[in-house]
Formats: structure tokens, sequence, C-alpha cells
């Protein structure tokens, strides 16, 4: 049964030896589409390999769909109704697109063959790859890859949806196309996005989380993020050196973020604007390796 | 590409979803009948070696089925599958998909279930080999029947071998490990227990030893060793499952493993009860209480329940035989029955069936006047010319089989002497190639043993109750080279029978009543450690 909080972590911890990736986080998630956004080392991978139950946390608490993830009861109802799309999703080159998701609906458990393949061909339309589904995955291209990495994060409409950086070597057409696929998601589905594309955010999401050196250090809506750059943004002839980041826009003007001079050209900000005051130029600084180390999932 | 790899997980979980193990094992067994290494072992493998077989027949391979190499045709077949399954079994290693796999509901224990299940495929993939193997044996002209009990094990080999890939890639999961397993099965059943035939059953194929057959069809254990397979199968089963902890899906693999493999390898090794002593000593001395017979030709043919088949390498020699002689010639009781080849240095004899046939050979080899094939008859070796010599030896009156304690008796230079080299060497290709060849190889003045063995104390096989002399042995090439026809023979033998039966009778008479040139007769032999043959007709020997 769907519950209102469907991502729930206390005191949230994880480290990789003597680097820290996520200390104390605290979060609950619900119904809608939440980005998640954070420079790279921000412990974004890490968050949301834990709520795919892929990683177990050092401490913290953490409920999923309202299952605690820490049993293996609790672990197996999370799993039949998680979808998650890894930053690296591998593939088994050998495989036609259609056997490869139908591999992975049967691994999540579908075992009806008939309602299996109905749903594998649902996913595949949806992420328009229906009229390669009898080819060989190696045959074909990276952004075709990533997206039949999100068709089988589709499979049997989960209601918790975890999506590492999906629209990563997308170009254009596929993106718009995978806000389509978002907005046309069941209301009760909780959908857990990361990216480095604030547009798509922007696009997508009701909800977004900025974390930073492990900690969140955002959590509101796209307007509030967007609102931390109020009056923090403006435009000007040439460079600025009181602004913390510059460049130059589709004008030829110079946008500057910062704190901006008396009688500045002040300009609507965007979430980009906001998200840049947060993380400033640390965002250049990665505080630990975006993925973790090598280890073995059995 | 390298990929990076998650930290640390949650513990395996250790349920096997029944209900996913099914359609993942049907998927995983497709990807494993399809993988390169499964048709390299199934098509290219097999295919070389029907190739080979087929381009250049051996002249001197034995025409007769032979159960346990048919057995051991789908080795390589195994081996390709020990990679094949290992390989399947790494593949999201290989592919990096282990990320992914961890947030699915499937546990890693129900996915090396579903690839155990997928094994399966080994088995008809082994039965095709097999039966193209067959179908190549009857193309080439084998005969004899498959013992299935013997080589059905090949298709559970195949399986088998699979099973092993997924044990061995669950707990070394590197490629590399999946050829040293192949090494390692290999040198196990090769050098396991090697030499001692009492453990050979502890292997895949008890061929490694060369068991003595018909003591296997005595000692009733062939059966057994089938479900011992079975249960070895469930035991790598079980390695590849506790790679994961402890489970109840190992508990009932653990248990099936055990009640298979226990008291099948305790039936087949253990000691024997008196009972059981006896019942196959008496078997031995008393084939007629047990063995099956059948009669061709008004011929009373009798073999071991499992070895029937080898009735029909029988008929042929000893028919051509019977055919070139008058009828009222061959012995009203003449029987062709099978008796067994002892190696009693053979650790799988009981002692208590090994003592007293050490002692006294004639409770098994008995001078009865009897033709006694040892087993399958084939063409070379002159395991036709023996069986066809002992049955013209019958219709002639020379002595059949060697009797323990007394020697073998000579006929040198007699007519029947020739005859009945001259009628084993018609009795078929082989025997006339066999002929030829020991007529070649014999130097003059030597007496000739048709046995390729001697009479010794560590093996009871047949003896023949003559030795020959060369010059009978050209002589009767001589004859051969006439190449009369059966019908020809016939008449020419019905009208002098009782000449040529007659001991007193000399070589060279034959050879002037059928024209041949009678100077290839010369003097009989005489010396040498041999006794004169007496007639088993009635006549007294010279």
């Amino acid at each position: 049964m769907m519950t209102s909080i469907a991502v729930s972590v206390v005191g949230l911890r994880k480290r990789y030896g003597r680097t820290v990736a996520l200390d104390g986080v605290d979060l609950d998630l619900g119904p809608g589409v939440t980005g998640l956004l954070g420079p790279n080392g921000a412990g974004k991978t890490t968050f949301l390999r834990t709520v795919a139950t892929v990683l177990a946390p050092d401490d913290g608490t953490i409920r999923l769909l309202g299952e605690d993830p820490s049993t293996a009861a609790g672990r197996h109802a999370i799993r039949t109704r998680l979808g998650y799309c890894p930053q690296e999703p591998g593939f088994y080159p050998g495989f036609t697109t259609f056997d490869f998701v139908d591999y992975v609906a049967i691994l999540k458990e579908m075992t009806d063959r008939r309602a299996r393949h109905d749903e594998v061909r649902r996913v595949l339309g949806l992420v328009g790859l229906d009229e390669v589904s009898g080819k060989k995955i190696r045959s074909l291209s990276g952004g075709m890859r990533r997206r039949v990495a999100v068709a089988q994060s589709l499979l049997g409409s989960p209601d918790l949806l975890v999506l590492d950086e999906p629209t990563a070597g997308l170009d254009p057409e596929q993106r718009l196309r995978f806000r389509e696929i978002l907005s046309r998601r069941d209301p009760g589905q909780a959908v857990v996005l990361s990216t480095h594309q604030t547009e798509d955010v922007a696009a997508l999401c009701q909800r977004v989380v900025v974390l930073h050196g492990a900690k969140v250090h955002f959590d509101g809506t796209t307007a509030e993020l967007a609102g931390v750059a109020h009056d923090r943004v403006w435009r000007a002839g040439g460079p600025d050196p009181t602004a913390r980041v510059s460049w130059i826009d589709a004008t030829g003007q110079y946008r500057h973020v910062g704190d901006p001079p008396a009688g500045a050209d002040l300009v609507e900000p965007t979430i980009e604007d906001g998200y840049l005051l947060l993380v400033g130029a640390a965002a250049h600084a990665p505080a630990v390796p975006e993925t973790g180390p090598e280890a073995e999932v059995a | 590409m390298s990929r990076s790899r998650p930290g640390p997980g949650w513990p395996d979980d250790r349920a096997v979803a029944l209900a996913t193990v099914a359609p993942l094992g049907r998927r995983e067994a497709r990807a494993l009948a399809l993988h390169p290494a499964f048709l390299i072992g199934l098509i290219v493998l097999p295919g070389l070696i029907l190739l080979m077989a087929g381009a250049e027949p051996d002249p001197e391979a034995r025409p007769i089925i032979d159960n346990r190499d048919l057995a051991l045709v789908p080795v390589l077949t195994a081996w390709a599958v020990i990679v094949a399954s290992g390989m399947a079994v790494l593949r999201n290693r290989r592919y990096s998909t282990e990320e992914l796999w961890a947030s699915l509901p499937t546990t890693p224990i129900t996915r090396t279930s579903a690839h155990l299940v997928a094994t399966l495929v080994g088995l008809p993939a082994g039965l095709a080999v097999l039966v193209a193997s067959l179908i190549l044996a009857w193309a080439q002209g084998e005969t004899g029947s498959p013992l299935w009990t013997d080589i059905l094990v090949a298709p559970l080999i195949v399986m088998g071998a699979g099973v092993v890939g997924v044990a061995v890639a669950r707990w070394l999961p590197r490629a590399v490990f999946l050829y040293a397993a192949i090494l390692a099965v290999t040198v196990l059943q090769t050098n396991l227990w090697y030499g001692d035939d009492r453990w050979r059953w502890l292997h895949f194929s008890t061929y490694g030893n060369d068991p003595p057959v018909a003591f296997d069809a005595l000692y009733g254990r062939v059966e057994w060793h089938l479900v011992y397979v079975v249960g070895l199968i469930a035991f790598a089963g079980l390695l590849a499952l506790v790679r994961h902890g402890w489970s109840t899906a190992a508990t009932g693999v653990a248990i099936a493993a055990a009640v298979l493999v226990a008291p099948a390898a305790w039936v087949q090794t253990r000691p024997y009860a008196e009972a059981d002593v006896a019942r196959i000593l008496s078997r031995l001395e008393e084939p007629d209480t047990y063995q099956v017979c059948q009669v061709h030709g008004g011929v009373t043919y009798c073999a071991h329940p499992r070895e029937v088949a080898a009735i029909e390498t029988w008929t042929g020699p000893v028919g051509s035989v019977l055919e070139r002689v008058p009828a009222d010639a061959v012995p009203a009781d003449l029987e062709v029955r099978q008796r067994p080849t002892i190696e009693l240095l053979d650790q799988a004899i009981p002692d208590g069936v090994r003592r007293p046939l050490e002692a006294d050979p004639t409770r098994v080899w008995i001078d009865d006047g009897h033709v006694h094939p040892s087993g399958w008859v084939d063409a070379s070796y002159f395991g036709e010319l023996r069986l066809a010599y002992q049955a013209a030896s019958a219709v002639v009156g020379l002595p059949v089989t060697w009797t323990a304690g007394t020697e073998q008796c000579l006929a040198s230079g007699q007519a029947r002497s020739v005859v009945a080299l001259w009628l084993a060497g018609s009795a078929s290709t082989g025997s006339t190639d066999s002929l030829r060849n020991l007529a070649a190889e014999s130097a003059p003045g030597e007496p000739v043993h048709l046995d390729d063995t001697n009479i010794d104390t560590t093996s009871l096989v047949l003896e023949h109750g003559s030795v020959l002399d060369p010059a009978d042995l050209v002589a009767a090439v001589a004859l051969v080279d006439l190449d009369l026809s059966a019908a020809q023979v016939h008449s020419l033998l019905s009208q002098h029978w009782d000449e040529v039966v007659d001991p007193a009778t000399p070589a060279d008479r034959v050879l002037a009543w059928a024209g041949a040139d009678p100077a290839r007769a010369v003097e009989p032999l005489s010396g040498g450690d041999a006794r004169p043959c007496p007639s088993t007709r009635g006549v007294e020997g010279a």
C-alpha cells in the first residue's frame, strides 16, 4: 500500500574508509518528482544507492515505502515496488533490447509470461524503443542504451522511481520525451531524480534537494531555490569582480551572480542561479568520489 | 570500460523464489544453449570427432558398440559446458549489472538456483551427442545394442559439468578458474583411486579402470551408479547454493544429495555378503542357470542377460562354419555359451570368488565341447577367427577349449587341423585377414597359440584346446585363397567327411581334393611340448 512518505531517512551516514559520503542526512520524500542536485562528489549517488536498497547505511534510520530495508522481508517488499536506473547501468550486449528488459522483468518477479511481455512492450513504447526491440543491445547508440535503462526502471509502474542522471547522453528530443514520460506518471508515484541538468529540474520537479559536502544544503520547491538568488543576479556590459559567478549570456551581456553593486540591473533569477549561490565555487572541488570504491555485490 | 561498483550492500537474502526460478531458469537455459562455448562443445568438438572417425576408418577398429566409449564421447562437450555455464554466472560481473540486480527483488540465491535449473539443457544436449555417436557407430557397421544403464551417464556428465561450472563461478568468480576446473575434474576423474577397481564406482564414469563388464552384470550395481552420479550433481549444486549462506533450499538439496549419494556409494562399494559371493560363483560355474539363450540356425547361443546383444556378433562366424560342413557333422547338442574373462588380479573381484577360481580354473573354463566366447567378438584382434576356430574344432573333433591341468594338444599335419583352420579363416572377412596375419607372423617349426595371452595365473581367459602348426596355417591360407563358395566347400567336405575327421588323414589330402598346390604342404611338426590331440568324435588320435 502506498504511504504518503515514500522515503524517510533520519541521520543517514555513510563512509568509504575515511571519506564521508553522507553525513547525517534527514529527508522525507513524498509523491511527486524530487530533484537531487549537487556537485560531483556531493553524495547524490550514494544517497540514491541507499534509497535503491543497493547500499546499506552505516548509521541512521531509513524507511522506504513504509518498509524497513534492514530486514529481508522489508527489502523484498521495497524492491518489488521500486524502479531504479543506476548512473552506469550495465547491459548484456548479446541480448536483444526486448530480451534484456524482459530479463529484468523476470528479476522483478513478473512471472506471468504474457503479462510480462505486454509490460515490456509498454515500457519500450514509452521510451520510443519499440522499433528496435529486436536489435541486439551492442548495436544500440549510447542514447538508446540510456533509454533502455530508463525503460527497465519503469517496469511495473513502481511506487518509487529512483533515477540517477537518466538524461545524461540524451539528445534534446529524447530529453523532452523523458520529461513527457515522467509527466504521465501516476500522481501517487514518488520519483527521486538526480541530475546536473537544472532545466530538467525546473521542468519536472515539484521539490528540489541540494546535497553538498555530504549534507543537505537546501530542501524546498524550485521557486524557493530560484528565490535564493532573488536580487542577486544582474546584467552588465563587462566583468564585475564582485560577482561570484559570471558568464556572457545570449544577449551578449555579462550575467553576474553574487552580491550586486548598487544600481545594478537586476534580473529574474533561475534555479541554476540559486544553485550556484548555494554551492558556490566549492562546486568544483569534489569532497568524495561520485561513485563508491570497488566492492562486490553478489 | 572500467565501471565503479557500489560499496557493501545488505546481506544476501537466502529465500529462493520458486516462482521466479522457473522463468529465469528457462531464460538462462536459452542463453546457455546459445553460448558460443556451449555450441562449440555441442557441435564443433563432437563434429570433429565424428569427422575424424568418418574420414579415416580404422580397419582394425572393433566393429561393435562400446557402451563405455559412447558414455565418454560427450566429455569434450562437458568441458565446454563448464565454461559456458560459468560464464553465464559471471555475466553480471562482466557487464556490470550487479548494481541494478541488487535493487531487484530476485535474490542472488534465486539467480543461482535458476542457473542450476538451466543446466538441465545439458541433458538433451548430451543425449543429442550420444544419439549422433550411436548413429555414426551403426553407419560404420558397428553391431550390438547400447546398454542404457552404461551410456545414460553421458547426458548426466554434460549436465553435471554445467552444475560444476555454476559452483566454480560462484566461489571463484574469474573465468580462469573455469578452465582450471576442467583440468581439475579431468585429473580427479583419471587419477582418483586409479588402479583400484573397487573405487571406480566413485568416478563420474566407471570407465577409467577398464572394469570387467561381465562382473558388473553379476554384481547388479550398474543401475546404482546412475543414482550415484545424480547425487554427485546434487552435491555440486549444493556447493553453489551454500555460497549464499546456509538456506532452506541448501538444506533440501543437501538431504537429496545425501539420500542419493550415500546409499548408491554404499551399494556399489560395500563388501560382499557370503550369499552374494556364493551367487556370483554359482553363476560363473553354472552360467546356464541365469543366462539368456536364443536359437539361431539350430544352434543355441547363451549370454549374460545384460549382454544378449553380443549374440549377434557370434552368429555370423559360427553360422559360416556350420554352413560349410555336412549337417549331420554338427554335434546335436552344440551350444555357444558365454563365459567371462576373469582377471584374477582385479581387486573388484571378491576374494571369495577369486580364491576358488585361482585354485581350480576348471570351475569356470570347462572342456565340455561347447563353444565359449568370452564376451563381445570383433573382427580385430583375431576375435572372429578364434570363435570360428572353436566352432570348427567342435565339428572336426578337436578339443574346443583348454582344461587346466592338461596340456594343449597338437594335430599337426592332420586334415582336420587344416580343415578347421580353413573353415575358421573363411568365416568372415575379419577372420580371413586374421588367418593370413597369423600365418605370416608365425615362425616355421614353432607351435602357434591362437590365444594372445599365455596361460598364466593372473587371468582366466579362453584358451583353445589345440595349438597350431605354422605349416597347417599356410595350408589353410592356400585353401582360403581358392576362394570357393560356401556351397562348394560344403560339397567338397561332404564327399570326404569321414576322412576329414580321421586323425590319420594327412593335411595334403585336403589340398589335393580342393585342387590347391600340394607343394605348399610341409612335413608335420614333431616333438615339442604339445601332446597329440585326441578326437572328440570317438576316433583315436595319431
